[in-house]
């Protein structure tokens, strides 16, 4: 792999701000990299060269004239294809939108644009951002680079997998019950799922409007910070867009963590299905944060599963509000796992849906209530239950057999990040989860980043 | 199989009032996931029951400090 290909963000826009490298050479690397590795892994289901040559050479014009937009001018980066881009095929992972080609570009890509990021193309994501790895989905699911026969998690699937084969440094993918966290933690890369309303999600096809999220992955959290800076803020036009606005998060990145009180969510480490292998993860990473300065303190939260059910509840009810009236004509025309899955909210009542927005409600006071109590600045707990299921073992509803330990964040709406924390016995990525006060985006990133620099040897890319 | 289990009849008449095409479904699979479902969900009656606060808008500001 060439040092452009492994090169973070943040080293990329100082190569190009120093020109050491402009954005058509860097673009081209990538592209080569991509045209290597894509039938291998899958990553990409569109790739857009010739408009990521024509941006390069507009974001290298800007750098001549030192007229540069900010750290992502030049810099390429990918979308996953659940976000409209207009007049580029965006499938949402589906047969059923196998030619939809939108008229008008989401707000994620938008804000990149304008940011002078350049598009390499649109990435693979499982059907309508719940389906999973089906024999019989329309498009090939990307595969884990780590161990090809293993799942990549979704339904940022193909985000993961670039990000981790050197394809593109930069992604934006989406998160309903842990769709950026969960590829991120499988595929050994990192990911934010944002506050709720932080990021605005007009132009990002719905699984679950109330707990959608439109959230950046990268290789590091410092990264993810420049991309957040660049997609965040206020957007007039989507109602579920929050009028709060917070600062950069990327001035926020130091190597310490002093000063900072952590809370280690025992009763999350220690549910039902969560290995060995990963609670003792997660103790090592209170232990690095422990030895960068913070005070760790152990706390319970309410029942791991009273998070799942309410989250599983609102996402399968609202996506099955969202997609009826095409299962009435082309059930079969959806994968295997997304019509089992969708077609479990045409069971969920009224009554059930409005208890399950009440459970919200409770779970999310009682989650701030406590870290206030205990004056915790962010939550620790496993990423991951364990290693990443084999890709014929994905079972349907596999958050009804072991609670889902990415769900409280996405119920909650409070910013959640995935870091990487080793390897297991399998060889397989590891990770915990940093969540944060509401909008405490930028405290999460700056924790994350400063335990990343403490650990470089956790950062491996896939030759 | 589940057609001799409680609530199956009822299940399928669902099933029919959503247009929900049983021949591209494993039925059993998901009426075994509805059952897990209304079981898992009773679990949250105790905490959002009938006097709590009828469900709104989810506003992060809410619960900003």
């Amino acid at each position: 792999m060439t040092a452009l290909a492994r090169a973070s963000v943040a080293e990329l826009s100082s190569f190009l701000v120093d020109r050491k490298v402009s954005s058509v050479e860097l673009t081209e690397a990538l592209i080569r990299r991509i045209e290597a590795k894509n039938a291998e892994y899958r990553a990409f289901l569109t790739c857009t060269f010739d408009l990521a040559l024509e941006q390069a050479r507009e974001a290298d014009d800007r750098t001549a004239r030192n007229i540069r937009r900010g750290p992502l001018d030049g810099v390429p980066v990918a979308l996953k294809d659940a976000y409209d881009t207009r007049n580029i095929r965006t499938t949402v992972g589906s047969g059923l939108f196998k030619d939809r080609v939108p008229t008008a570009d989401s707000a994620v890509w938008e804000r990149l644009r304008r940011a002078g990021a350049v598009l390499l193309g649109k990435l693979e994501c499982t059907e309508f951002c719940l389906g999973g790895p089906s024999p019989d989905t329309a498009f090939p699911i990307s595969l884990n680079p780590h161990d090809t026969s293993r799942y990549t998690g979704g339904s940022s699937s193909g985000a993961g997998v670039a990000l981790a084969t050197g394809m593109v440094p930069a992604a934006i993918g989406s998160d309903t019950g842990g769709s950026i966290r969960i590829p991120a933690a499988f595929c050994g890369v990192a990911g934010i799922k944002p506050t709720y309303g932080l990021v605005s999600l007009r132009g990002l096809f719905p699984l679950s409007g109330s707990l959608d999220h439109a959230g950046p992955m990268a290789r590091s959290s410092q990264d993810c910070a420049l991309l957040l800076d660049a997609i965040m803020g206020h957007d007039p036009l989507h109602p579920s867009s929050s009028r709060r606005q917070i600062p950069p998060t990327s001035p926020d990145i130091s190597d310490n963590c002093r000063g900072l009180v952590i809370g280690h969510v025992t009763n999350f480490s220690e549910a039902e299905g969560v290995s060995e292998e990963s609670r003792a993860a997660c103790r090592r990473a209170l232990d690095v944060f422990r030895d960068l300065g913070a005070e760790i303190r152990e706390v319970r939260l309410p029942s791991l599963w009273d998070y799942t059910v309410a989250n599983t509840t609102i996402m399968t009810s609202e996506a099955f509000a969202i997609h009826h009236a095409r299962f009435r004509e082309k059930l079969g025309e959806v994968s295997h796992l997304t019509r089992h899955r969708i077609a479990l909210g045409a069971f969920i009542s009224a009554a059930d849906y409005l208890r399950a927005q009440k459970a919200r409600r409770v779970l999310t006071q009682t989650t701030f209530d406590l870290m206030t109590e205990h004056r915790l600045d962010l939550l620790c707990y496993p990423g991951m239950l364990g290693d990443p299921p084999h890709i014929d073992q994905v079972p349907p509803y596999y958050y009804l057999d072991t609670p889902l330990i990415t769900a409280p964040a996405n119920l909650t709406g409070a910013p959640a990040a995935s870091v990487r924390a080793g390897f297991s016995a399998s060889d397989m990525p590891m990770s915990f989860q940093l969540t944060g006060h509401m909008f405490a985006d930028g405290k999460v990133l700056a924790a994350a980043h400063a335990y990343e620099r403490a650990t470089p040897e956790f950062s491996r890319l896939v030759e | 199989m589940s057609y001799d289990q409680p609530g199956w009849a009822q299940w399928v008449m669902q099933c029919e009032q959503a247009n929900l095409n049983l021949d591209y479904l494993e039925a059993d699979e998901v009426f075994k996931a509805c059952q897990r479902l209304q079981g898992l969900l009773s679990t949250l009656e105790n905490m959002a029951d009938a006097q709590s606060e009828t469900a709104s808008v989810f506003q992060p500001e809410e619960y900003s400090t």
